[in-house]
C-alpha cells in the first residue's frame, strides 16, 4: 500500500514541480505590436469574407494588408491543391507587346501578383485606396457553388482619394470571373480571369488611367510602363 | 473587458437546478465514477447486438466505444466473439474482420485441406443517392475437394454520379480465380488469374480506362508450433495492363509472410511483410516503343510486447514502407516516384490494475513523398489512478515536427517546425449515493514557426496557438425515475501571430458556458428530456480594441419518449436557440459598452413515429418542421434581414430479415421530402424568393446468399 502511494507521489510530481515554479511550457510567445497605419483582419472562412478579405487588403498597402492578400491566394502544396493564377485580356496583352516592346510572362503566378501589389501600392502615396467588389452585370448567374469549390462573376474598382477628398483618380476597373477551393475550413482564390469594362472605358475616353487588373499587372513588369 | 458581473447571470439557471431537485425518491445504486458521463446512446440496440460493457472493454482495449461498436456491427460479431477472434488469431480487435474475410479464401486456413467443402456466397446491393446510384455484385465461391481446391471472388461496381445535367460513370470490375493443390494441411500449390476492368468518365477529367491481367502461379505454407508459428505465401507470374497512361507488360511477383513467436508470460512478437513488384517493358499508348521500367512495394511491420501479464510491460510497435512506381513519360524517360513511411512507438505500461497504472509512450515517424517530407516525434505519459476517493486520469504530451515544403513552378519552398504540448486531467468521485462529481481541466499549446530556402516562398506567417479550459460537471440521481446534471465550463482559446504584419488580427476567445440537463420518467412508458445552455463568447483583439465582439447563445432542448405497447415508439422533440450579438463601443458618457448588431433565431419541431411489426422490419416517419430568423444593424439601425422556413420529411423502412434458410436481405429504403422558402428583407419590406422543392428515394439494399 506505501509502495502505491509512493507511485502516486512520484506521478504527481512533474504536475507539482510546474506548478511551483519551473519554466511554464505552455507560455506562448510574445507577438509583436503591430506597425501604425490600417489593419486588415483577414477571414476565410467563406467566399464573400474572402472577397472581402481581398478587398481591404488592396485597399490597405499596410503590412498587414499585404499578408492577408497573400494569404487569400492559392498556394499548390498537393495534388489535389491549386496554385493562383491570373489570366489577363488578350486584347489587353497584345497591346501592352506593342507598346512596351516586351513579352509578357508566360503565366502570372502568385510571386508575380505580389510584385503587383508591391507595385500597386506605389503609384499614388498619399492618397486613400478604396477597393470594391460590385455585382457582373454583364455575365449570367453565378454557378451553384459546391462545398469545396465556388466560381462568382464580379465587376471591380480600385480608386485613389486625396486627403482632402477632392481629387478621386481610378488606379483599376473592370470584370473578374474569380474561381476559389476551399482546402480545410477556408477558402482561397486560385484563379482570376480578368475582362475589360468596355462600359466604363467608352463613357471615360480621357481617363487614361482607367485600365483593367490585367494591365496594371502586366505594367508591374515593365516599371510601369 | 468582460464584467465580473455579467457572469452572475450564468449562475441563474444553476440556482434553480438545484432548487429544483429536492424530490422525493427511491436511493438507487450510483453509476461508475468513470463512466458516469459516458454517452449513452451508444448502447441502443442495433441488430440484434448487445453493448453492454462497452464503455469498460473499449477502455481496455485503448479504442473508443462508438469504433469498437463500428466493428462489431460491420462484421456482425457480439462482442463476446470478436475479443474471443482478437486473442486466439494474435491480432488487434480492428484487424479481425479483415483477417476473417481474407481467410475465406485460404485454402489452408480453418484445417480444411483434405476434407470436401462447397460453398458459395452471392451478394448483390443496390445503393440509391440523391445525385448517384450505385449498383454491387460480388460472389466469392469455395471448392475443396480431397487435395484439390478452387475459388473465385468476383466483384462489380457500377455507380453513376448527376451532377447538374452531366452524368459521371465510374465502374470496376474485378475476379480473382485460383486452382490447385493441397499437398498437407500446411502447403499448397495453385494456379491463379487475376483480372480488372476500370473505367471512369466524368466531364470534368480526363477518361480512366483500365485492363489489367495477372496469370501465375500461387504457393501458400504454414508451420506452427506451440510457440513459433509463420506462414508464407507466393506469387508470381505474367502482367499485362493496359491503362490510358502507360501499357505495361512483363513478369509480376509478391511475397508475403507472418512470423509470430508467443511466449505468454515473456514477450509475444509479431512479424508480417511483403515485397510486391513487376518488371515491365512499358510505353505511353501514343508511342510505339518500349522501354524497362520496375514498381517495387515492400512493407514490413511488427509488434513486440515484452512481458504482457505482468506490472511492467512494453508495447512496441515498427513499421518500414516504401514504394517505387516507375511510368515512362517517352521513349527515354522515366517518371519514378519514390514515397516513404517508416514509424515505430512503445510503451511502456507500470500497472497495479486496470484502474491504477502509468503508461510511458514515446514515437517516432518519418514520411517522404513527391511534394513534402516530414519527421516528427514524440512522448506521452498517461496516469490512471485512485486518489482518497478520487478517480484521476490525467496526462501529458509532447511532440515536434519538422515538414519539409518542395515548392515547385520556381518558387522556394520552406521548412515547418511544429511543437504540440498538451496536457489534462479529468477528476471524479462520488459524494454519497446520488451525486458524482467532475472536474477536467486541459491546457495545450501548438506553435508554428517557418525557414524559407529563398526570397520566392511564400511560407505561411509563424503562430502559436494557445487554449486553456476547465469544467465541473455534477450527476444528482435521487431516483431511478429522475436524473439530472449541471456543468460550467470556462476556456480560453488564443490565436498568436508573431510578425507585426500579421499581430492585428490575433484573438483571444474566452468562452463561458452553463448547462443543466435533467431525465424524468412521466409514466412507465413516458420519459420527458431536457437540456438548456447559456454560452457567452468575448472575442477579444489584443491590438484592435474597437474590434471586440460578445456572441451569447442560449439553447433549449425538451423532448419527449413514448415506447408504447406493440413496438411502436414515438419520440418528439423542441429546439429553441437564440444567439445575440454585437460589438463594444465607446459611448459619449466614456463607458465602453456593448451594442447588439445582429440577432439570430432558431426553432425545431421534430418528430420520429417507429414501428416494428416483427423482428426484422422498421418502419419510421421523421418530419422535422425549422426556422430561422435574423436581423442585423444596417445604418445604425436593427432591421430583419432573412426568415428561413423549412419542412423535411423522410419515410421509410429498415429490414434484415433472412430470405428462406440462405438469403439475407438488409439495408433500407426511404422517401426524402423537402421544401423550403427564404425572405429577405430590403428596406424591411419582405422579398421573398422562390419555394425549392425537392422529393427523391434514396437508401440501401443488399442481398446476400449462401449456397
Amino acid at each position: 500500500m506505501r509502495l502505491r502511494h509512493r507511485l502516486a507521489l512520484l506521478a504527481a510530481a512533474p504536475i507539482l514541480a510546474l506548478a511551483t515554479g519551473c519554466t511554464n511550457p505552455f507560455t506562448p510567445a510574445t507577438p509583436e505590436k503591430p506597425p501604425p497605419g490600417d489593419i486588415v483582419i483577414p477571414v476565410y472562412s467563406s467566399t464573400d469574407a474572402l472577397l472581402s478579405t481581398i478587398a481591404s487588403a488592396m485597399s490597405s498597402r499596410g503590412a498587414s494588408g499585404r499578408i492577408a492578400y497573400q494569404d487569400a491566394l492559392a498556394d499548390s502544396t498537393g495534388a489535389d491543391t491549386h496554385a493562383f493564377y491570373a489570366f489577363h485580356p488578350p486584347t489587353v496583352v497584345d497591346a501592352w507587346r506593342l507598346e512596351t516592346g516586351l513579352t509578357p510572362p508566360d503565366t502570372w503566378t502568385k510571386p508575380l501578383e505580389m510584385k503587383c501589389y508591391d507595385y500597386l501600392g506605389q503609384l499614388d502615396p498619399g492618397f486613400t485606396y478604396i477597393f470594391t467588389w460590385a455585382p457582373d452585370d454583364q455575365s449570367g448567374l453565378d454557378p451553384p457553388p459546391t462545398d469545396t469549390d465556388a466560381m462568382v462573376h464580379r465587376h471591380y474598382s480600385l480608386v485613389a482619394k486625396s486627403a482632402d477628398g477632392n481629387t478621386v483618380k481610378s488606379i483599376a476597373i473592370g470584370y473578374a470571373d474569380l474561381y476559389m477551393q476551399k482546402v480545410g475550413a477556408r477558402w482561397y482564390l486560385y484563379r482570376w480571369e480578368d475582362r475589360i469594362d468596355a462600359t466604363y472605358a467608352a463613357n471615360n475616353p480621357d481617363d487614361v488611367d482607367a485600365v483593367c487588373m490585367g494591365r496594371r499587372r502586366l505594367n508591374s513588369t515593365s516599371g510601369g510602363l | 473587458m468582460p464584467r465580473p458581473t455579467r457572469l452572475t447571470l450564468l449562475l441563474v439557471p444553476l440556482t434553480v437546478s438545484v432548487l429544483t431537485q429536492a424530490l422525493p425518491g427511491r436511493a438507487q445504486q450510483a453509476p461508475s465514477v468513470r463512466f458516469a458521463f459516458a454517452d449513452t446512446t451508444l448502447l441502443r440496440d442495433t441488430l440484434g447486438l448487445s453493448f453492454v460493457r462497452l464503455f469498460p472493454v473499449a477502455d481496455s482495449l485503448q479504442i473508443t466505444p462508438d469504433t469498437l461498436r463500428a466493428l462489431m456491427i460491420r462484421y456482425r460479431f457480439p462482442m463476446s466473439r470478436i475479443l474471443f477472434l482478437a486473442d486466439s488469431i494474435g491480432v488487434t480487435v480492428d484487424s479481425v474482420g479483415p483477417f476473417m474475410d481474407r481467410q475465406k479464401l485460404n485454402p489452408l486456413a480453418g484445417g480444411t485441406a483434405g476434407r470436401t467443402t462447397n460453398t458459395f456466397t452471392y451478394t448483390s446491393g443496390y445503393d440509391i443517392q440523391r445525385t448517384s446510384n450505385t449498383w454491387t455484385n460480388g460472389s466469392q465461391y469455395r471448392l475443396q475437394r480431397g487435395q484439390l481446391y478452387l475459388t473465385n471472388a468476383t466483384n462489380i461496381e457500377l455507380q453513376r454520379i448527376l451532377s447538374g445535367s452531366v452524368t459521371s460513370l465510374r465502374q470496376n470490375r474485378e475476379a480473382t480465380t485460383e486452382a490447385g493443390l493441397t499437398v498437407s494441411k500446411q502447403l499448397s500449390f495453385g494456379a491463379r488469374s487475376y483480372q480488372l476492368r476500370f473505367f471512369s468518365a466524368d466531364p470534368g477529367a480526363p477518361t480512366q480506362d483500365e485492363n489489367k491481367s495477372e496469370y501465375g502461379f500461387t504457393s501458400r505454407a504454414l508451420a506452427g508450433g506451440k510457440r513459433l508459428s509463420s506462414e508464407l505465401n507466393v506469387r508470381s507470374g505474367y502482367l499485362d495492363d493496359n491503362s490510358v497512361a502507360v501499357i505495361k507488360r512483363g513478369f509480376s511477383g509478391s511475397l508475403d509472410g507472418r512470423v509470430r513467436y508467443n511466449n505468454p508470460n515473456v514477450l509475444t512478437h509479431d512479424l508480417s511483410g511483403s515485397v510486391n513488384g513487376n518488371l515491365s517493358h512499358s510505353r505511353p499508348p501514343t508511342y510505339p516503343a518500349e522501354i524497362s521500367t520496375n514498381d517495387l512495394s515492400t512493407n514490413l511491420r511488427g509488434n513486440l510486447v515484452v512481458l504482457p501479464n505482468s506490472p511492467v510491460r512494453l508495447n512496441v510497435n515498427y513499421g518500414l514502407r516504401n514504394t517505387r512506381v516507375e511510368t515512362p513519360l517517352d521513349t527515354t524517360h522515366v517518371n519514378r516516384i519514390l514515397t516513404r513511411n517508416n514509424s515505430a512507438d512503445g510503451t511502456l505500461r507500470l500497472r497495479v490494475d486496470n484502474d491504477r497504472y502509468l503508461d510511458l509512450s514515446g514515437d517516432v515517424n518519418r514520411s517522404r513523398s513527391l511534394t513534402n517530407s516530414s519527421t516528427d516525434g514524440g512522448a506521452r505519459a498517461v496516469l490512471r489512478w485512485s486518489l482518497i476517493g478520487w478517480s484521476v486520469d490525467a496526462s501529458y504530451g509532447d511532440s515536434r515536427g519538422t515538414q519539409v515544403f518542395f515548392r515547385q513552378r520556381a518558387t522556394g519552398g520552406y521548412d515547418e517546425n511544429d511543437l504540440n504540448r498538451a496536457a489534462d486531467a479529468t477528476l471524479a468521485r462520488n459524494f454519497g449515493p446520488r451525486i458524482i462529481g467532475r472536474i477536467v481541466l486541459s491546457i495545450g499549446l501548438d506553435r508554428f514557426r517557418y525557414v524559407a530556402w529563398a526570397d520566392s516562398a511564400t511560407p505561411p506567417t509563424p503562430r502559436d496557438a494557445y487554449r486553456q479550459s476547465y469544467r465541473t460537471e455534477m450527476n444528482y440521481n435521487p431516483s431511478e425515475r429522475l436524473s439530472s446534471r449541471i456543468a460550467l465550463q470556462v476556456s480560453l482559446n488564443r490565436t498568436i501571430n508573431i510578425a507585426a504584419a500579421t499581430t492585428g488580427s490575433n484573438t483571444d476567445t474566452r468562452s463561458y458556458r452553463s448547462e443543466w440537463s435533467w431525465t424524468y420518467r412521466l409514466m412507465h412508458s413516458l420519459t420527458v428530456t431536457q437540456n438548456n445552455q447559456i454560452q457567452a463568447d468575448y472575442l477579444q483583439y489584443p491590438f484592435r480594441p474597437t474590434n471586440n465582439t460578445l456572441s451569447l447563445s442560449y439553447n433549449n432542448n425538451t423532448s419527449l419518449s413514448a415506447a408504447l405497447p406493440g413496438n411502436l415508439s414515438i419520440d418528439v422533440s423542441h429546439t429553441a436557440s437564440q444567439a445575440p450579438r454585437g460589438s463594444y463601443t465607446i459611448q459619449p458618457d466614456g463607458l465602453n459598452s456593448l451594442q447588439l448588431s445582429d440577432e439570430t433565431q432558431n426553432y425545431a419541431l421534430t418528430s420520429s413515429v417507429r414501428y416494428a411489426p416483427f423482428s426484422g422490419l422498421s418502419i419510421h416517419v421523421d418530419p422535422r418542421y425549422t426556422t430561422s430568423d435574423r436581423s442585423g444593424t444596417s445604418n445604425g439601425v436593427q432591421a430583419h434581414q432573412r426568415t428561413d422556413k423549412r419542412l423535411d420529411f423522410t419515410g421509410g423502412v429498415d429490414v434484415n430479415l433472412h430470405v428462406g434458410a440462405k438469403g439475407l436481405l438488409t439495408g433500407r429504403v426511404g422517401r426524402t421530402y423537402t421544401d423550403q422558402r427564404t425572405i429577405g428583407y430590403t428596406n424591411n419590406l419582405p422579398v421573398p424568393t422562390p419555394r425549392s422543392e425537392t422529393d427523391y428515394w434514396n437508401g440501401n439494399l443488399q442481398l446476400t446468399w449462401n449456397l
